[in-house]
């Protein structure tokens, strides 16, 4: 317990909730439009399985994150 | 028997000490009786003692909330020996003849008791306080004085003990010599009181950590108004007619907030209680709570606020070790009394090791709970605390230790990008599933011809992209180099290029035709078209190789360029067009 304790704050500046909100879920809507665009114009035959792991993991790691940044914001800090 | 005899040294060991002079004085002001005793010790004996006992009058101690000694001004520790038996442990300790001052102070709940218990709503209220005339020790006391302040000059009766007297506000008791120890005689005071008597019977607070740099409070009330109790029935005619007709009615009361407060409500089981005041000053925030109606005596109303303070303020770190404080109580209103409080801590997902410092007073640790909220796998660890009758005096810190990964900030977003892809993986097994019934083979043909036209229509436009620009480029730099080397390479790089390239595109061209041999002439055509091209690139490398060796002046080349050049493009154009017709 004899510690030299310093105050804690956030790993990511509170102020700045908003804007990472605001980028990362464009960011993550582009991408999931464009998976979506994909799924549903590629036939059986010019589907590509690496294609789609792709667009969905970038899709989704945009979203994830600003998903948490969009509760943060709003005050639901998890 | 050996508890016995060490019962008796303890007492022959106490029995030294003397009360020289007490000056005590209760302030009966609030619903709270507040008891500030300056006591001249002095040791009269021959050994030597380092402890005072504090003993709190029997009758009382069952209303006893609170307890300090203080010697010079710095609080002494105090020991509980055992009910309402206190042993403070003295700063030095004390030779015969050894004298210090000390200040005891006890402030005692409920103790305040409503005479006539129900009264009309215009009525004052009159209260009855039992109390010793002496001030109740364990040693003898030379001499003494108490007073008793009211707050109010409309004094019913007190019970008479030569030397007595009341003034404006206040009854006084002595001055008394040589009062033996554990003496007692009861007197009673009737006077008027309007206080508020607001009791929390139930307090529930419940702060929850987030490492995302925020502390959510919440206190939830269960709040009684503990004065004599309405007798008739409320009469909001009068009520509203005269504001002043209802002197022991709360109407209203004010909750200070941290200053860093913010996003602060006011709540209760129908919803946001409007009739509220939020007042930021610059070291506490003043939320002016006016409950949804009147508090008569009897009546009880019940809410809850929360608030949200920048986690700066209560928790710190070292590494990995966090430290969170925060007060085990906050101030609800003025003089409050609190009966009952459970508070409960929500840590982080994850935290683990705890140590608690407490506050010096009692606080029962119940068993720990755990909760799911938002983003939670195997729920946040919740310590629960609870305490009986509190008051003012214990808005005092607890503070809680307990170990942490910060790794375990990135589980949060980890679990919504996962739940991201089980969507987005659901849609790619989904859209591989064929509901059809029968296989419709026109349809599936069309789109393999259409995959692998579109596969034709890539390379061509890689060819344009690599081969045909690249061989423009390459004349670009022989023209501005001549650097046979440079060429000899690219020449060698492109050729290599175009061969795979033209090889992946006769491939797909003649799986065009065996599958739809109706497409034959325009998959000639576009060969014929790439045909044109390649002699059109094969002319500007041997352009180029001229002008390696000289053999062309600089403005037929230039005029040879830009004639071919053309061409190219053109070609070019055509052979979309008869990819576009394919």
């Amino acid at each position: 317990m004899d510690l030299d304790y310093i105050p804690h704050t956030s790993p990511i500046n509170p102020g700045l909730y908003s804007q990472l909100t605001v980028l990362l879920m464009s960011i993550g809507t582009f991408f999931m439009a464009w998976f979506f665009v994909y799924e549903v114009t590629s036939t059986k035959f010019s589907r590509q399985l690496t294609m789609e792991l792709m667009l969905s993991l970038t899709a989704a790691t945009f979203l994830g994150f600003g998903t948490l940044f969009t509760l943060l914001w709003s005050g639901i800090y998890v | 028997m050996r508890l016995w005899v060490l019962t008796v040294l303890v007492a022959v060991a106490t029995a030294q000490l003397v009360n020289r002079n007490v000056n005590r004085v209760v302030d009966l002001t609030t619903q709270i009786a507040k008891v500030t005793a300056e006591v001249e010790v002095e040791n009269s004996g021959a050994s030597v003692v380092s402890t005072y006992e504090v003993v709190v009058d029997p009758s009382a101690v069952k209303h006893l909330s609170y307890l300090s000694v203080s010697e010079h001004g710095n609080e002494l520790p105090v020991r509980k020996t055992s009910d309402g038996v206190y042993e403070a442990t003295l700063s030095s300790s004390l030779s015969n003849g050894g004298k210090t001052s000390l200040v005891v102070t006890t402030t005692f709940t409920h103790s305040l008791e409503p005479y006539p218990r129900a009264i009309n709503q215009p009525d004052n209220q009159l209260v009855r306080f039992h109390s010793n005339a002496y001030y109740y020790s364990v040693y003898s006391t030379v001499e003494q004085f108490s007073k008793f302040n009211l707050g109010s000059s409309k004094i019913e009766s007190f019970t008479p003990r030569s030397p007595s007297n009341k003034e404006s506000q206040t009854v006084k008791y002595g001055p008394y010599s040589n009062i033996l120890a554990k003496t007692s005689a009861k007197v009673t005071i009737h006077f008027e009181n309007n206080s508020p008597f607001l009791t929390v019977s139930n307090l529930k607070r419940i702060v929850e950590v987030s490492h995302w740099g925020n502390i959510a409070v919440e206190e939830h009330y269960q709040l009684s108004h503990t004065g004599a109790k309405l007798k008739s029935q409320f009469s909001r005619l009068d009520f509203q007619r005269n504001p002043i007709g209802a002197p022991t009615a709360v109407k209203s009361f004010r909750t200070v907030l941290p200053a860093s407060s913010k996003n602060v409500y006011y709540r209760d089981d129908i919803g946001n209680i409007s009739t509220s005041n939020l007042r930021e000053t610059e070291d506490a925030n003043e939320l002016e709570i006016r409950p949804r109606f009147p508090l008569f005596g009897g009546w009880q109303t019940k809410y809850y606020i929360g608030y949200s303070v920048p986690s700066y303020e209560m928790l710190s770190h070292s590494g990995q070790n966090y430290k969170l404080e925060f007060p085990f109580v906050d101030h609800s209103y003025d003089n409050l009394v609190i009966d009952d409080a459970e508070v409960r801590v929500i840590l982080p997902e994850g935290a683990s090791d705890f140590e608690i410092v407490y506050p010096n007073y009692e606080i029962t640790r119940e068993a720990d709970e755990k909760v799911k909220t938002y983003l939670d796998t195997f729920g946040r660890p919740v310590l629960v605390f609870s305490a009986k009758n509190l008051e003012e005096n214990h808005i005092k810190n607890i503070e809680i230790y307990y170990k942490f990964n910060p790794m375990m900030l990135l589980q949060e977003p980890v679990l919504v990008v996962i739940a991201f892809m089980v969507i987005f993986t659901t849609v790619i097994i989904f859209v591989r599933l064929d509901f059809s019934i029968s296989v419709d083979e026109n349809k599936e043909a069309r789109e393999r011809v259409a995959y692998l036209v579109e596969e034709l229509f890539n390379t061509s436009s890689k060819i344009k992209s690599s081969v045909s620009d690249e061989t423009v480029e390459m004349l670009a730099t022989v023209k501005a180099k001549k650097d046979p080397k440079h060429f000899k390479n690219a020449k060698k790089e492109i050729d290599g290029l175009y061969k795979t390239l033209t090889d992946e595109a006769t491939a797909v061209t003649k799986k065009i035709i065996a599958l739809s041999p109706t497409l034959a002439d325009r998959v000639a055509e576009f060969n014929r078209r790439e045909g044109e091209r390649k002699a059109l690139l094969a002319s500007i490398s041997s352009l180029a190789e001229k002008v390696l060796g000289d053999k062309v002046s600089k403005t037929t080349c230039n005029e040879q360029e830009n004639n071919l050049l053309s061409k190219l493009y053109t070609a070019q154009t055509a052979i979309e067009d008869s990819l576009a017709a394919l």
